[in-house]
């Protein structure tokens, strides 16, 4: 069989190498638990939360936050990132760290839609993140979304006993 | 008298230096360079494969690739880098993987040459997907051009040299 000119046969090995790794790396991320969406869901802005506009959404005050802790029909959100979820947080509260990349899971929209009201809260400025999330758990179909007025900080000092560790 | 003179034959005689160094720049030293980059590449795609969430994260910071395309790159990038590493230390298609390390540092190059002339303040994302890992130096560029002129010396040079390919041809 006739070989290939090298100036068609290396770069075709290229090309080769080229989609069959990148078929490798779609299948795997595709069956991996923590693989990625194809395209991501919002635009990645790397200053988040500061440029990212949140659309403006229901919202719940501390000292109301703080009575409605523990409440069968209210379920807090903690949308900052696990290891500071597991550093302190509210009490029974679910910790759905907020993700450019990764949307909410189906799995998770489908359990959250059980609660009649979610109270999604975080510590950046702005309540940014908290809001992003809100907003991403209202596209997913969940209803009854609101987000805890000045966060974590505020739940603090509207109820200073109210921290687990 | 003929033209195969004497001095004729002593002429086409390489001094030992011109010997030494031609060896040095050889098919040895590209095999060297082969599997060095081989390696690099291979170390610098695992945290890469691990995390495609924290690198998409990398990749957008260079500003630099459409937002609809940052997830499929962080996804399939760090297996290239990767499966052409494997291959290059295997010496697997040797002259077509060379190309391919090849073309993906001259893009890095391009793409941390606009990082520093934009003045990002970001971590390159070459090795670790970490955010507070080093942050992007002169230094990033200057081993990714010195990669780079590993690659094109043993693209031209490499003879695949203890070769999973060459030994195959062997036994055939």
């Amino acid at each position: 069989m006739a070989r290939l000119p090298t100036l068609i046969s290396v770069p075709l090995g290229a090309v080769i190498v080229t989609l069959a790794a990148s078929a490798v790396g779609l299948a795997v991320n595709a069956v991996r638990p923590g693989g990625i969406a194809l395209v991501a869901p919002f635009p990645y802005e790397q200053d988040c939360p500061d440029k990212v506009v949140v659309p403006a959404g229901p919202t719940v005050d501390p000292g109301r936050a703080v009575r409605l802790a523990g409440a069968a029909d209210v379920l807090f959100i903690d949308a900052r990132p696990l290891e500071v979820y597991t550093a302190g947080h509210i009490p029974g509260a679910r910790s759905l760290p907020f993700s450019f990349v990764t949307p909410v899971a189906p799995a998770d929209a489908a359990e959250l839609k059980k609660t009649r009201h979610l109270i999604v809260y975080c510590d950046s400025p702005g309540d940014k993140l908290a809001g992003l999330l809100a907003q991403q758990l209202r596209e997913a179909g969940v209803s009854g979304v609101k987000v805890l007025t000045g966060g974590w900080a505020a739940f603090q000092n509207a109820r200073p006993g109210g921290l687990t560790r | 008298m003929t033209a195969s003179s004497p001095t004729r034959i002593a002429c086409s005689a390489r001094p030992p230096h011109r010997t030494t160094l031609r060896r040095l720049l050889g098919p040895q030293l590209a095999w060297l360079f082969r599997v060095v980059l081989g390696l690099v590449f291979i170390v610098a795609s695992l945290d890469k494969v691990a995390h495609p969430d924290r690198f998409a994260v990398s990749i957008a910071n260079y500003h630099l690739v459409p937002q609809d395309l940052i997830n499929l790159m962080a996804i399939c990038l760090p297996w290239i880098e990767l499966v052409a590493g494997l291959c290059l230390v295997l010496g697997l298609w040797g002259r077509a993987n060379l190309l391919l390390v090849d073309a993906m540092l001259a893009l890095f190059i391009v793409a941390i040459l606009l990082a520093l002339h934009r003045d990002l303040d970001i971590s390159c994302g070459c090795f670790s997907t970490d955010p507070s890992a080093h942050g992007m130096t002169r230094w990033t560029l200057y081993w990714d051009i010195i990669w780079l002129a590993m690659g094109l010396h043993a693209l031209v040079l490499d003879r695949a040299l203890l070769s999973v390919g060459s030994l195959l041809h062997r036994r055939s």
